[in-house]
């Protein structure tokens, strides 16, 4: 559980005195799976881009299975899936020949091809040029590229950008079980965090190159916190009865608003109402949706 | 059907089941970049450079055979040799822009360096697989110019037997002297991404060509035609390959320490 399989220290990469990426210090644990969020621009990619050895680190370091990424580069990569930003493949060659060419490099048994091709539901179009896949499909092929060396880690930069619901709907469910069937551990960047909130297990925010969140996701729930709503048949009047219990209540469209309370603070607040006179058609609890919370955190850039 | 993959990817995944020899290694990646070439321009250029040349000869004697045939008595083979150089030398410097422009405009277009470079492979082997690939498409042309010229010649009527040392010399020699100018087309093309640039100074490097019989021998574009003032071939190959191995050195050396976006 807490064998460490990525972790960076003070990751900082500046270009020309704008640091794109500053100070960040993220940790996976084996099993993870890890959800890097932040708006568009934040520096997602270029941390990405330097866990993978693509850019060197202006300062900072990058460890990977314990060991420093720098000087352990082939070894490391060897146990490294990746697919960064938009897939690379060769759209005049067909996914089986796209996913060939990696072999041929990564010299792995050609079993895997097949393999890797059922797990991201390729079988039966693997004999057709690239070029006229959909989007979708192109992406499952980047992930099937990603795992033909059986990774132990698995790094996605925003693998479902640009995918219709169905599509991200089924990426999200193949990352599922990543660590679950192949006990990979999964670091996946999104600009979304409604895309990621139900696979991932830890979240980090990064804003403007700095990591400003990192916990597990059920920390980011707790975080958003709810409001009380009622529905009654004099709200104005139950307003006098409520704020007895609650100095925030106020009437808006008709409908109560407070601070959540607890179950028993609940239970007295309606029977007191009723004892009142009045009818209590409706106590709702509103959630404050991980999204706005999500959105307050990067400063609402987030389009 | 899932429950099955499962299992068998359980199994595959005990380091028995990798082979380790030649991982990431350099013969790996100049196979993968061959299966690359496929249903691509790559291999039809390589063969239609020497087959366009031939074709411009032939019917250049073709449109005036008595005359040249007069012009040359005694010697018409080495006028064919020395005929056929010329515009050979052209379409190799083109030939030499365009490919390198294919092969690593490619990888631009389709993002694959990023890809390709976080895989376990050496920075240097990616570079040099590429290279390597480019000199034997290009030697496949000299073959078939060789070939060609040699069936043309005795079309001709030159007889079948021809100064066989004089034609090698010419059909393969202007390779190894263009290599500085084929490791300059190819890390331009490499190096941006922009393949205007690098064709641009590929079409540069052919018109600097056509005149460079009247320039001084240190320019690369020269080499190739074999003409220097020491008079011997030999000369500009050791020139263009030493020039071409510098070359090639000094971009490698950009390409592995590139930032990849």
């Amino acid at each position: 559980m807490s064998e460490l399989v990525l972790e960076t220290r003070q990751l900082t990469k500046k270009y020309k005195n704008r640091a794109a990426v500053n100070g960040v210090s993220m940790s996976l644990d084996r099993g993870d799976i890890y959800g890097f969020l932040g708006p568009n621009g934040a520096g997602k990619t270029t941390t990405i881009r330097m866990l993978l050895g693509l850019i060197r680190p202006t300062a900072g370091s990058v460890h990977v299975f314990g060991k420093p990424l720098a000087a352990n580069r082939m070894e490391i990569l060897r146990r490294v899936g990746s697919l960064v930003e938009y897939p690379s493949y060769y759209g005049h060659l067909t996914a089986r020949e796209n996913l060939e060419t990696l072999r041929r490099i990564l010299d792995v048994p050609k079993a895997h091809i097949d393999e890797v091709l059922s797990i991201v539901r390729l079988k039966g179009e693997e004999n057709r040029a690239v070029k006229g896949y959909s989007l979708g499909m192109k992406q499952r092929l980047g992930i099937a590229s990603a795992l033909l060396a059986h990774p132990e880690l698995l790094i996605l930069d925003e693998p479902t950008n640009g995918l219709d619901p169905a599509g991200i709907h089924e990426i999200r469910e193949l990352i599922k079980s990543m660590p679950r069937e192949y006990g990979v551990t999964v670091l996946i960047s999104s600009h979304l965090l409604s895309e990621i909130e139900h696979m991932a297990n830890r979240v980090g925010i990064i804003r403007e190159g700095k990591l400003i969140f990192q916990d597990s996701i059920d920390v980011l729930k707790r975080q958003a916190s709810g409001q009380l709503r009622l529905a009654t048949s004099d709200p104005s009047e139950a307003l006098r009865v409520v704020t007895r219990y609650s100095g925030q209540a106020q009437l808006e469209d008709g409908l109560i608003r407070l601070d959540l309370l607890t179950n028993e603070q609940t239970g007295r607040l309606v029977s007191n109402l009723v004892e009142a006179g009045h009818s209590v058609y409706r106590v709702e609890e509103e959630r404050k949706s991980l999204e706005d919370l999500f959105l307050n955190m990067v400063g609402g850039e987030s389009l | 059907m899932s429950q099955t993959t499962a299992s068998q990817n359980t199994a595959n995944r005990t380091p028995a089941g990798r082979t380790t020899a030649s991982r990431g290694t350099l013969l790996g990646l100049f196979s993968s970049d061959c299966l690359k070439l496929k249903r691509t321009m790559a291999l039809p250029l390589a063969i239609l450079g020497p087959f366009g040349v031939v074709a411009l000869t032939a019917l250049n004697y073709g449109l005036r055979y008595d005359y040249l045939y007069k012009l040359y008595e005694g010697k018409h083979w080495s006028a064919l040799i020395s005929n056929t150089i010329f515009l050979s030398f052209l379409a190799l410097l083109l030939g030499m822009s365009l490919l390198a422009s294919q092969l690593a405009g490619r990888e631009h277009q389709t993002h694959a360096w990023k890809q390709t470079l976080a895989l376990p492979v050496s920075r240097l082997s990616v570079y040099t697989a590429k290279f390597l690939l480019l000199i034997l498409l290009l030697s496949f042309s000299c073959l078939l110019l060789f070939g060609g010229t040699w069936l043309l010649g005795g079309l001709l009527g030159f007889g079948w037997e021809a100064p066989l040392a004089q034609l090698a010399i010419k059909s393969f020699y202007p390779l190894p002297a263009g290599l500085a100018c084929l490791a300059l087309q190819y890390g331009l093309s490499v190096a941006f991404r922009n393949q205007a640039i690098a064709m641009s100074v590929g079409v540069l490097g052919v018109v600097i060509g056509m005149y460079s019989i009247s320039l001084p021998d240190f320019i690369i574009w020269k080499l190739p035609l074999l003409e220097n003032n020491a008079g011997y071939p030999e000369w500009s190959v050791v020139a263009g390959t030493l020039l071409g191995v510098v070359l090639f050195t000094a971009w490698s050396l950009h390409f592995v320490r590139k930032d990849v976006n």
